[in-house]
């Protein structure tokens, strides 16, 4: 008994070693691929005028889907703003998926609109459409708002995509502001696939819009959240898209574009059956599905990540909200990950079956339950008075000094590329914000992450709703 | 005072001898990861200076360049506007302080302010922005950057100079029609089509690879911005090797609404490959071809779904009697897709009274689905 | 005659407005399609000169609701990047009287205002 133990934790202590060693040197590849292809992004695109895209003749149309739910906050000016994007043929539609409170009425009050008749046809299952509406002012003949029996996110984008009328859609959260020029960027990749290699989805960098200025839905000045837990928040975006899925879509691994801002093909995406109602996690599923479908059609293809801060979102500003956010996340890791398990390690499925999903599963769901099995292991070892407390602490160091320099080389990143955040000031309370965040929200994130596996054990589906606090409400506080 | 701050060296040296052989007394293991954080935390100091240095520098950057535009802004007024035209470089340089012409950084900005109005005007205000571009040897920088080893700025300068109509760069750039870079080789063709005084698109004949919607893109963006456009006959390609390029060529038919070509265009719906089926249709509609009417009644049944609904979308513009029947068989056939039957309703409403009278009937008669269909098609936002 | 340009680009509204004062207008400006309506109700301009995109409101937006909703006749002339069939049609449809596509020559520009001016007159 006392060798096994012995052996037990000798295995952990290497263990623990090793699966460190493995994420220092997976991380350090992925922000050096990342620098890589943000260079040739910034490149590529630094002699070209976009608005050469709005005068082609060879641009595609873009329809962009919106689902709403107990918006009534934001949505009047929010879809102001979708519908002032700098493109020519594209529509807006907005799904209102059953909401509570009067986010349909202040829609049809501000834009006039009247109840339209439009033969749907269910390409994709959802829940039932109440009434379409168009708006009686020509001027605002984009608009399309679709009224709807609830049925959460994937049920409303599929009735979305069902009304669409062109071959690309966007999908995006109602309460994102976009840049004017976001669509003309997003859309320069499709522009350029070839027969031989298609695209078949777009994504593009969320960044945090909390203490921005905001003005009618327009991204005024960028500021850096004041409050402690949306700052930390900025951080983990710049690292998650600027170090991380730069990196996958330089490699062509990519598989989770968010919710918030995403371009498909919207015939390969029926074609594989549409957003998926099972899932929390629609929008990863989604990508998975749609990949699996081309590698099993053997069809080369690529899925783009784009750079540019495009999309601005309001990131939660209380530990409540951000557990349930963080939560969901988690659940729809997880399900996603489950429902496409043949995937995994499967050859046939190339780099996505290889190296794709195989991260995914070891450091993004698994990194959470490793982290907290060592930290019970460790008090264990403490509780039996056998800790190697020099191999402890001096680990403990190395990680904490390691997630310091991640977050300083994502910062880096941010300010060689985008610059988004201009005053000195900023630069520093985003240092000063790594230096904390491993040790104050981090253990927060890790438990929020434990807690959706247990809660997707016992059962829970509930998708988390978000209350906002509106970004009307907080202009000009910074 | 100089006694306080005097520091005790053989203490600190003491405490550090101590401290390397505590490390060296470490299992390997922990001496690795010490050695590694410390590795670290150099990096960290490092990034920490780089952001800082960049920070300073881009600021300074920044105030300088708005400082120059707003120096610049009234100057550029006057010599664009002002109704005596500067015959003489000297009175150009009369207006502008010789120091900003020497510094690097204040030649790019001034440079980039002139390329910028460029692109907004055209006319004689255009023609002012070349002269002026010209006389402060901006082009001469440009000759200097076509030289960078980094194929961007060699794509920059490129289209600086063809969008400022330098002649004479011309030459410069056939060398980089075959560079191994393929976005420096399409930027060098279309920068030289936009210099060329006669067949600006001869490069079409000879273009052996695929032409992307970013390229054609880019192609007809910088033929709109050709003086005297040299519109050629676009039929001239419509038998290349290359797909891509017919595509183009058919698409630019329809743009310039080129009506003679009508004929070789209802020829190219034989074509085998499906995406210049549909930019020949869709040329059609745009051309208000109704010669095509019977042709495109006759591809109906044998197409895709994708090109029957362009179909039906063009008959809505040309189509006359002869279309209504297969307009009407449409509806009454089992409806599979809707968007084919509410084109189908919107195009027969227009072809004939006969059409017309026959929605009506259906309006009143026809199953449910029609109904819901038609009251779609009737309405115009939709 | 007050003329009002509307326009986001700043260098080109500013080289607009010399040329116009030069030809003795009083010049207007407005930054984005909010300020442009504003101004519209405000200051009763002779003419509108209006880009398209904008931010918060569409150059198109604008024509529409000067016609409806303020109901007045001034002449408009729209001057966008944006030179499709489409959209000019669109902008004739909401009742704009011109449409000039950037780039653009501000000679031609101020020869249209003058004839609208007149014809309005």
């Amino acid at each position: 008994m006392g060798l096994v133990f012995y052996y037990f934790t000798k295995f952990a202590d290497h263990f623990i070693l090793i699966y460190s060693g493995l994420l220092f040197a997976t991380y350090f590849l992925l922000s050096t691929f990342s620098a890589m292809d943000i260079k040739r992004y910034m490149r590529r695109n630094s002699f070209i005028d976009y608005r050469d895209i709005l005068t082609a003749p060879s641009a595609p149309s873009i329809s962009i889907i919106a689902p709403a739910y107990n918006e009534s906050l934001t949505i009047v000016e929010n879809v102001r703003s979708l519908l002032n994007i700098h493109y020519v043929n594209f529509e807006v539609i907005i799904v209102n998926d059953g909401s509570k409170d009067n986010t349909l009425q202040l829609m049809i009050d501000a834009y006039e609109l009247e109840a339209a008749p439009v033969a749907i046809e269910q390409k994709l299952e959802s829940k039932p459409i109440v009434a379409v509406y168009k708006s009686r002012i020509p001027s605002l003949n984009r608009l399309t708002v679709v009224d709807k029996v609830n049925g959460g996110k994937a049920d409303a984008l599929n009735a979305g995509i069902n009304i669409s009328r062109y071959g690309i859609f966007a999908a995006i959260d109602v309460d994102c502001i976009l840049e004017y020029e976001s669509l003309l960027k997003m859309v320069k990749p499709f522009m350029e696939q070839t027969e031989q290699d298609r695209v078949i989805a777009v994504g593009g960098v969320v960044r945090i819009a909390n203490s921005c200025e905001v003005k009618e839905g327009k991204i005024i000045r960028v500021n850096l959240p004041d409050q402690m837990i949306p700052r930390i928040q900025v951080l983990e975006y710049i690292r998650a898209f600027l170090l991380g899925r730069m990196a996958w879509s330089r490699l062509n691994g990519l598989i989770l574009i968010s919710g918030a801002f995403g371009m498909f093909d919207k015939k390969i995406a029926i074609d594989c059956g549409g957003y998926n109602h099972r899932t929390v996690g629609e929008d990863m599923e989604l990508v998975i599905r749609m990949r699996r479908y081309m590698e099993e059609k053997k069809e080369k293809y690529r899925v783009v990540y784009l750079p540019d801060p495009l999309c601005w979102t309001e990131a939660p500003s209380s530990l409540k909200i951000l557990s349930k956010q963080r939560n969901r996340w988690t659940r729809g890791t997880a399900e996603t990950l489950w429902i496409h398990r043949r995937l995994i390690l499967n050859p046939k499925y190339h780099f996505l079956g290889m190296i794709s999903m195989p991260f995914w599963f070891l450091f993004e769901w698994l990194a959470p339950i490793v982290e907290m099995t060592a930290f019970l292991y460790l008090i264990m070892m403490a509780f039996l008075g056998i800790l190697n407390v020099e191999l402890f602490v001096t680990l403990f160091c190395l990680i904490y000094v390691f997630a310091i320099m991640y977050s300083t080389a994502a910062i880096l990143f941010e300010e060689l590329s985008f610059h988004q955040y201009k005053r000195k000031r900023d630069i520093f309370r985003l240092l000063g914000t790594a230096f904390i965040e491993p040790v104050i929200i981090h253990p927060l994130t890790v438990y929020y992450a434990i807690r959706g596996n247990l809660d997707l054990m016992t059962g829970v589906k509930n998708w988390g709703e978000m209350t906002r606090a509106g970004f009307a409400r907080k202009k000009t506080t910074g | 005072m100089k006694h306080l701050l005097q520091i005790d060296w053989t203490d600190l040296q003491y405490t550090a001898d101590e401290f390397s052989r505590d490390v060296y007394s470490f299992p390997v293991t922990i001496r690795v990861l010490i050695g590694v954080t410390l590795v670290f935390i150099f990096i960290i100091v490092v990034l920490l200076g780089v952001i800082l240095g960049s920070r300073i520098y881009k600021t300074q950057r920044e105030n300088k360049r708005n400082y120059l535009r707003t120096k610049y802004q009234p100057i550029f007024t006057k010599l664009l506007f002002d109704d005596d035209e500067w015959m003489e470089n000297s009175d150009v340089f009369q207006q502008i302080d010789e120091t900003d012409l020497k510094i690097q950084f204040h030649r790019e900005v001034l440079n980039n302010e002139i390329i910028h109005l460029h692109s907004n005007f055209t006319g004689e205000t255009a023609l002012r922005l070349e002269k002026l571009y010209v006389i402060l040897q901006f082009h001469e920088d440009a000759y200097k950057r076509l030289q960078s080893k980094q194929w961007h700025i060699v794509a920059k300068a490129m289209r600086e100079l063809a969008l400022m109509n330098v002649q004479e760069a011309h030459k410069m750039l056939s060398r980089f029609l075959n560079s191994k870079n393929e976005i420096l080789r399409m930027e060098a063709r279309v920068a030289m089509m936009k210099l060329s005084d006669s067949e600006p698109l001869s490069f079409l004949s000879k273009e052996t690879e695929p032409l992307t919607d970013w390229d054609k893109a880019n192609i007809h963006a910088m033929l709109t911005r050709m003086k005297e456009p040299v519109i050629p006959d676009f039929t001239m390609w419509l038998n290349s090797p290359n797909k891509t390029v017919i595509h183009f060529c058919i698409m630019m038919i329809g743009y310039y609404r080129q009506q003679e070509s009508a004929p070789v265009l209802v020829k190219m719906l034989d074509h085998p490959d499906e995406y210049i089926r549909l930019a020949a249709i869709r040329a059609l509609r745009e051309l208000n071809a109704h010669s095509s009417e019977e042709n495109l009644i006759t591809l109906y049944p044998l197409e895709t779904s994708e090109i029957q609904h362009e179909i039906l979308k063009t008959l809505e513009v040309i189509g006359k009697d002869k279309s209504t029947h297969l307009l009407e068989k449409i509806l009454k056939q089992p409806i599979t897709e809707y968007r084919l039957a509410i084109q189908a309703v919107r195009a027969l409403l227009v072809t004939s009274p006969l059409g017309q009278q026959k929605v009506k009937e259906m309006q009143q008669h026809g199953e449910p689905v029609l109904q819901s269909i038609i009251l779609h098609a009737l309405d115009k936002r939709l | 005659m007050k003329v009002l340009v509307c326009e986001d680009d700043e260098m080109v509204l500013k080289m607009v407005e010399f040329k116009l004062q030069k030809e003795g207008y009083e010049v207007h400006l407005a930054k984005d399609g909010k300020e442009a309506l504003e101004k519209i109700s405000g200051l009763r301009p002779d003419i509108i000169i209006t880009d398209i995109m904008m931010p918060y409101l569409t150059g198109l937006e604008i024509v529409h609701q000067v016609r409806k909703q303020l109901g007045l006749i001034t002449p408009i002339i729209i001057v966008s990047s944006i030179g499709l069939e489409k959209t000019v049609l669109e902008a004739f449809q909401l009742g704009a009287d011109d449409f000039i596509t950037k780039p653009f020559s501000p000679n031609e520009l101020s020869v249209r205002v003058k004839k609208l001016l007149m014809k309005s007159a």
